[in-house]
């Protein structure tokens, strides 16, 4: 059954034929209608789908009224159900009391005098009937409204738990620059509480150097120039502290089309711009390093010019930087702190080759040396096996090479000793020039550590002694 | 008379390379030195006109040696691959970039050389 078909009109007429006659006359014009024998029963059936009540005045006057009354008092606000109270000759309420009592009660009354023509009540029916009609189209109306109420109501607690609980924080800043609405996120970024933020204003947070190119935004954006911008920032934190933030910030214009608010979006980037410092720093680093190889190797390549022919520039350059380049790769194994003192020996020995290297005996305690250190035993030793392979004892089928390493002198000041000992190989006689290659094995070696050289041409062989006090050698973990 | 010239750097290839550049140009080196310590012991036994000064030595800054230099008033060119706003410590004294310009080497020391005061 529709809301449309339950809607009746009640009547109590239960004096001899009125309730057959009044029944016949609402439904002669289509008004759906249903008798009730008493009051009570009227009061029962009451209800929102009652579109009118028809009643006599005697049945009202002779019945208990305060059930109805309460029901009429209950009415939701957009209903006020009619009633025709048909009543005696002569008795309207102006001059009769127990109508008038009616009126107050009942409220939306029409009295109809009997005997009554039947055009008048189906008139006055009709127009109850369309007013009550009225109402329900109200009802309706009502109802659209509350239920948009609600959306509207369930919309905004959507939007605020988003402003509330966003993962960046958000601040609503009036034109003057005062936090209208602020975030938890936004509190926990600066540190104040959302009653201490809205009483400042982002000016009064801002780290100085930052503040006129801020403002120059936002002067852009109250006229209205730009719709929005961005800026990495800093901010001071109620601590004291300063922290960088990425700003975004749009705006909110009234109907007049003045910027209303300032919405901000701010994003804690401090860890971020510290990784950014340090990245900086080691850049800068690695630039300082790189200029210190280059000027390593252009002091190689000037060396070298000093004592090689144009012919044979090209391959000694090449040698001497490969020795160096050796020792760089074992450096940058142990994060530029130290070298192994015998992968150092190895690596400078490699270019030697099979089955010459297999003649060369290295004998020393595993240690690990400091970057200048391995840099000038690893020069000397590359400058050493040339030698040795162009004049000394790896030129011919015979002769070897000893390397060997140790400590000695007392306990608080030990010296490091590193020997490069040839044996078995052509007659030595010490060379008449004195060349780059002599320079790197005396000079160079010694300077790198703060130590000394022996170099001796005994006629058995070549023998390279350098020894240096042990902390100017050994790598210690600090 | 041949200027003095004490060499401060903790590379040793680079100390000997400018060694033999300088000696070429006709300074006399009097020594090559790699930490504070050797410089100040440098500077005991053999006196010189002006310091070639690394700007850093065994990744220490050579401010601190930098400002005993001007106290004892004793003329340098400072030496690096840092700019000289990455320098905090540098003055008025020249800078000159690694790798080196023997050109502009030379034109900074002599600039030194021919301040009075110095």
């Amino acid at each position: 059954m529709t809301q449309e078909a339950r809607r009746a009109a009640l009547f109590i007429a239960p004096m001899g034929r009125d309730a057959a006659i009044l029944q016949r006359l609402l439904e002669a014009v289509h008004i759906p209608c249903s008798p009730c024998r008493s009051v009570e029963e009227l009061t029962s059936r009451l209800s929102q789908d009652t579109t009118f009540v028809i009643a006599t005045e005697e049945v009202l006057n002779s019945a208990n009224l305060q059930a109805v009354a309460a029901w009429i008092e209950a009415q939701p606000s957009w209903s006020d159900l009619p009633f025709i109270v048909l009543i005696g000759r002569g008795s309207g309420a102006e001059r009769n009391p127990l109508a008038s009592r009616l009126a107050a009660i009942l409220g939306n009354v029409s009295f109809l005098e009997r005997p009554f023509h039947p055009t008048t009540l189906i008139s006055l029916a009709l127009t109850a009937l369309r007013g009550r009609q009225r109402q329900y189209e109200a009802r309706v109306h009502l109802q659209e409204l509350e239920k948009g109420r609600d959306e509207l109501r369930e919309s905004e607690a959507r939007f605020r738990a988003t402003f509330e609980n966003a993962a960046i924080g958000i601040g609503h800043v009036a034109p003057d620059g005062s936090w209208l609405r602020v975030n938890r996120r936004l509190c926990e970024i600066v540190g104040y509480s959302d009653a201490e933020l809205r009483t400042k204003t982002f000016q009064e947070i801002t780290h100085p150097d930052d503040l006129a190119d801020d403002l120059v935004h936002v002067e852009r954006v109250l006229r209205r120039e730009i719709n929005e911008y961005g800026m990495e920032k800093r901010y001071f934190r109620k601590d004291g502290s300063i922290i960088w933030i990425n700003l975004t910030v749009g705006s909110v214009c009234r109907p007049d089309n003045a910027v209303d608010y300032l919405v901000a979006a701010i994003e804690d980037i401090t860890t971020r711009k510290r990784q950014d410092d340090q990245i900086q720093l080691l850049m800068r680093e690695v630039n300082h390093r790189s200029k210190n190889m280059l000027a390593v190797v252009q002091s190689i390549a000037n060396q070298t010019a000093r004592d090689s022919s144009p012919r044979e520039f090209a391959v000694d350059f090449m040698q001497r930087l490969k020795g160096l380049s050796a020792s760089q790769d074992l450096l940058i194994d142990r994060n530029w702190t130290s070298v192994g003192l015998t992968d150092l020996v190895q690596s400078q020995l490699a270019y030697l080759g099979s089955p010459k290297n297999e003649r060369v005996r290295v004998r020393g305690q595993p240690i690990l040396v400091t970057p200048s250190a391995a840099q000038g035993i690893g020069l000397a030793l590359h400058e050493l096996a040339t030698n040795a392979l162009k004049y000394g004892a790896l030129s011919g089928d015979r002769g070897g090479v000893m390397i060997d390493w140790w400590r000695d002198g007392p306990e608080e000041a030990p010296r490091f000793h590193i020997a490069w000992t040839e044996r078995g190989g052509p007659e030595v006689q010490e060379p008449l020039h004195r060349g780059f290659g002599r320079t790197v094995i005396e000079r160079m070696s010694a300077i790198a550590v703060s130590g000394k050289v022996e170099l001796r041409y005994d006629s058995e062989g070549l023998a390279w002694k350098l020894s240096a006090p042990e902390e100017n050698v050994v790598y210690r973990v600090r | 008379m041949r200027r003095k010239i004490l060499i401060v750097d903790d590379e040793p290839m680079i100390a000997l390379d400018l060694e033999a550049s300088l000696t070429n140009a006709g300074f006399e080196v009097v020594g090559i030195a790699c930490t504070i310590k050797e410089v100040l012991a440098s500077m005991e036994s053999a006196p010189c006109d002006l310091v070639v000064l690394d700007a850093m030595l065994r990744d220490q800054s050579a401010g601190p040696l930098a400002k005993h230099l001007r106290e004892a008033g004793i003329a340098f060119v400072v030496a690096s691959g840092h700019s000289a706003k990455q320098i905090d410590w540098l003055e008025d004294e020249p800078l000159i970039q690694k790798p080196f310009d023997q050109a502009q080497l030379l034109a900074g020391i002599g600039q030194v050389l021919e301040q009075p005061n110095k």
